[in-house]
């Protein structure tokens, strides 16, 4: 329990430097959110009016005092450009996206953590090689790339889903999940190869520990050996790369939400950025430091579970 | 029936260019109950023998031939499923690394359980009572801690007790115990020698001891047997090739164990400078604090440590591992930052030699650059200069000249731990301190190692100062001998004030564990 409470204090103060650092940003880069919102209509008088209204007058660090204030009491602010409450703009998108990422986590974990084993165990063998290459191949490929490809094969050649075509989970939930399905898979194809390659090379460490042997001597197969005592060990180092990568997918879904054509927190946040709506900028960025960090922090207690010997270090 | 038969065993290996044979014809029975010793020096092929009796050398690329009977029947025959019947059933096997020879993620009681769920149908409860029972019987207390904790809270020798306990547990009647010691202190040495020879009287099980300490086979063993390079050179009863060794190898091996007797050195003149003083010395480490904004709380690892190094004076330190003898070395090489006292020494860049010579040395360099190195980075000689200066030293150490473009990797144990000394020696420094430069050696290059290193001392009047757990290296060597326990200098004097007429009841217990009569 003091363990977690220590990891709490230190996560609110990561949260609280996140903030001001994005707010501090977009406060010395150029860009006037009055300008953009009024563009080519824009005179010094009007001009001068907006920034009034949109309190942008005000000195940095009372604006940030009073973000601060309200966000801790829940309220994210209004949107500059559209006028409607942050928190619902959120709130409409951000399902897509977590069940886009969740969707390309799921696929990392189903796809790498079978080949990484069976790569592992047929070390030096034919399959081993034929997975290595194949790794290779998807880890250099970036998921844009690989997404425009499966919008290629899947939706123009095999015709498995229609480009473009997205549909909202209220409309048709099977086609919803059938949509992100494409995008998802684009993304965790890198991601998953890079666990197979960590995954195989911390098993092949620990096969040739010597505890597998003491395993060994005691009468025990192959897979007991395997799956009794080398996998736990070798889980530990593969379970900071998945950690790191489900904090990847997430914010990488940006650009694939592009590519695709999905109206997720990705692309509120690219228009938010180009219009300077910095409440929603703000709200989004501290949405997605929050996550990254919880699901740190998951894998911290994860860790704990796994490796007995930390309990002695803290 | 003999419990085990090895007939003509010949095993190869087929991974390099060419295939090596490793261990050729080798012959021997153990019956049940006896207790035998395989004594050689590495790369004699004794743990090789030992993994192919476990059944832990089936691999493609190994080729065994000949039979290995266990009551008659041929291991090498036997399907991989009958194989697994006879592991840690009928034979159970201990190995040199009890470190890192435990699972480090599974507890002590599911490791000790673990023969039992695979070879009984004992439930639970039942495996449970029989694991504290070979757990208490091992000698371990604490029992009910031991069993729900994990290998790393563990000491070396808790841990190769569990690893008895849980090769013990099925009541096999072979052990197959490969350099079961040799990483553990002296003082525990004995003890796991003890404890042994009491399973094996009290089940009847047959021990299979490879070691290469001729004096701890002495102690366990019934017969012996001797190997060199994969052949038997001599077998027998262990009193018998002691006594009266008939093979020239043997004698030779005998010989090179050192034994508690000196090497012939002149005495060193009296009204030397020093060239080492170090004056009160503590140091301290960081110990991990448990609240965030507690001040970091310091553990004491050197308590008010006083001594000096005289010119051509070699100065032993002796103490089990984790007293803080390698602090020590740290802390005189100015590694360790955390420390209070004096520490005065005459040589700008004291120099040290570690024990693993394979792993302290940069395995993509030659020797030559290896040696150069410490000239590179502290004077400023011409590359003729530096030249010169190697030939010199592999000279002084012993090396054939063409080694200089040799990569360590190409080289023998001794002929690196040479190396590692002559880089130490490069900058011609007054004293050089050698942690457990011998320990990971054999007896016969550990024997000409420290030949060397006197023949050094006596041409170039450095002064050593020497740490080791080894008592009988330490007296063979040194004119001065620290005795160290829990970061304490408990005793100190001449090696013959200290060997001789002990004062304190550690030093007399650590003569006596390595088997001094005094």
């Amino acid at each position: 329990m003091k363990y977690a409470g220590k990891k709490l204090v230190s996560l609110l103060m990561t949260l609280l430097f996140v903030s001001f650092l994005v707010f501090w940003a977009f406060a010395v880069i150029p860009g006037d959110p009055a300008l953009a919102q009024l563009g080519t209509n824009a005179t010094p008088e009007r001009l001068e009016a907006l920034r009034e209204e949109m309190g942008l007058n005000v000195p940095f660090l009372q604006r940030y005092m009073r973000w601060l204030l309200h966000f801790c009491k829940g309220d994210l602010g209004q949107s500059y450009s559209y006028h409607i409450p942050v928190s619902d703009m959120i709130l409409e998108k951000l399902p897509i996206s977590l069940c886009m990422t969740g969707m390309a986590f799921v696929m990392v974990l189903l796809i790498s953590i079978p080949l990484g084993i069976l790569s592992a165990k047929h070390r030096g063998g034919k399959l081993d090689t034929v997975i290595c290459a194949g790794n290779q191949v998807l880890m250099s490929v970036p998921p844009f790339f690989s997404g425009i490809l499966i919008t290629l094969l899947f939706g123009m050649v095999l015709h498995w889903f229609t480009p473009g075509g997205f549909v909202s989970m209220q409309q048709n939930p099977a086609g919803f999940f059938g949509y992100l399905l494409f995008p998802a898979f684009a993304i965790a194809l890198p991601k998953a190869a890079m666990a197979v390659k960590t995954l195989r090379s911390a098993l092949v460490t620990e096969l040739g520990k010597d505890y597998p042997r003491t395993a060994y001597s005691r009468g025990n197969t192959r897979n007991q050996v395997l799956y009794g005592h080398v996998l736990k060990n070798a889980m530990i180092p593969v379970l900071t790369f998945f950690g790191m990568a489900l904090s990847d997918i997430l914010t990488g879904s940006i650009i694939i939400e592009q590519v695709f054509g999905i109206p997720g927190i990705g692309r509120i946040l690219l228009t938010s950025i180009m219009n300077r709506d910095y409440p929603v900028v703000e709200a989004i960025i501290m949405l997605m430091a929050i996550t990254v960090i919880v699901v740190n922090f998951l894998v911290d207690l994860l860790y704990r579970k796994l490796d007995p010997q930390i309990h002695v270090e803290t | 029936m003999s419990l085990l038969k090895l007939c003509n065993l010949s095993i190869t290996f087929l991974d390099g260019k060419e295939p090596e044979t490793v261990v050729q014809n080798l012959s021997m029975t153990i019956e049940a109950g006896e207790k035998v010793g395989l004594v050689g020096e590495s790369g004699s092929g004794k743990t090789i023998s030992a993994l192919a009796i476990a059944g832990l050398l089936k691999r493609k690329d190994v080729r065994i031939e000949g039979q290995i009977l266990l009551d008659g029947r041929d291991l090498l025959a036997c399907t991989d499923r009958e194989i697994r019947e006879v592991q840690g059933k009928e034979i159970g096997m201990i190995f040199q690394e009890p470190m890192t020879s435990l699972n480090p993620s599974r507890t002590i009681g599911w490791q000790v359980e673990e023969a039992l769920r695979l070879h009984t149908n004992l439930n639970a409860e039942e495996r449970r009572a029989r694991a504290m029972e070979a757990l208490r019987e091992v000698e371990l207390t604490d029992t009910e801690r031991i069993y729900h904790t994990y290998p790393h809270a563990l000491s070396g020798g808790q841990r190769q007790r569990v690893m008895i306990a849980a090769a013990m547990i099925c009541r096999p009647r072979l052990l197959l115990a490969d350099e079961p010691t040799t990483a553990l202190d002296v003082t525990v040495q004995k003890q796991m020698i003890a404890l042994l020879h009491k399973l094996s009287e009290t089940h009847g099980t047959a021990i299979l001891f490879i070691s290469h300490d001729l004096a701890l086979v002495r102690t366990l063993c019934d017969r012996m047997l001797v190997l060199r390079q994969g052949k038997t050179v001599e077998e027998g009863a262990t009193e018998q090739i002691f006594t009266a060794p008939q093979k020239e190898y043997t004698k030779e091996l005998l010989a090179a164990v050192p034994k508690f007797e000196r090497f012939p050195r002149p005495l060193p003149q009296e009204d030397r400078e020093s060239v080492l003083q170090v004056s009160d010395l503590c140091a301290y480490y960081p110990m991990e604090s448990r609240k965030l904004f507690q001040k970091k709380q310091k553990k004491q690892v050197l308590h008010h440590i006083s001594f000096a190094i005289q010119q051509g004076e070699i100065v032993g330190l002796v103490g089990e591992s984790g007293c803080g003898k390698t602090t020590l070395a740290k802390a005189i090489l100015g590694l360790h930052r955390d420390d209070t006292g004096e520490i005065t020494h005459r040589t700008e860049h004291p120099q040290m030699v570690f024990q693993d010579a394979g792993s302290s040395l940069n395995p993509s360099k030659t020797v030559e650059w290896i040696l150069q190195e410490p000239l590179r980075n502290v004077t400023s000689m011409s590359a003729q200069e530096m030249q010169e200066r190697v030939t010199q030293m592999l000279q002084l150490v012993q090396l054939k000249d063409t080694l200089r473009k040799r990569y360590p990797w190409q080289l023998s144990g001794g002929q690196r731990q040479r190396v590692c000394i002559a880089a130490a020696l490069m900058l011609q420094p007054e004293f050089l301190i050698a942690d457990e430069p011998v320990s990971a050696l054999d007896v016969t290059v550990q024997k000409q190692i420290l030949l060397m290193l006197q023949d050094i001392v006596q041409k170039t009047k450095v002064s050593i100062f020497m740490i080791s757990h080894d008592l009988r290296v330490v007296y063979q060597m040194c004119d001065h001998v620290l005795v160290m326990k829990d970061g304490l200098i408990v005793e100190s004097g001449t090696a013959e004030e200290i060997y001789r007429h002990p004062k304190h009841s550690y030093t007399k217990a650590l003569l006596e564990s390595a088997g001094a009569s005094t």
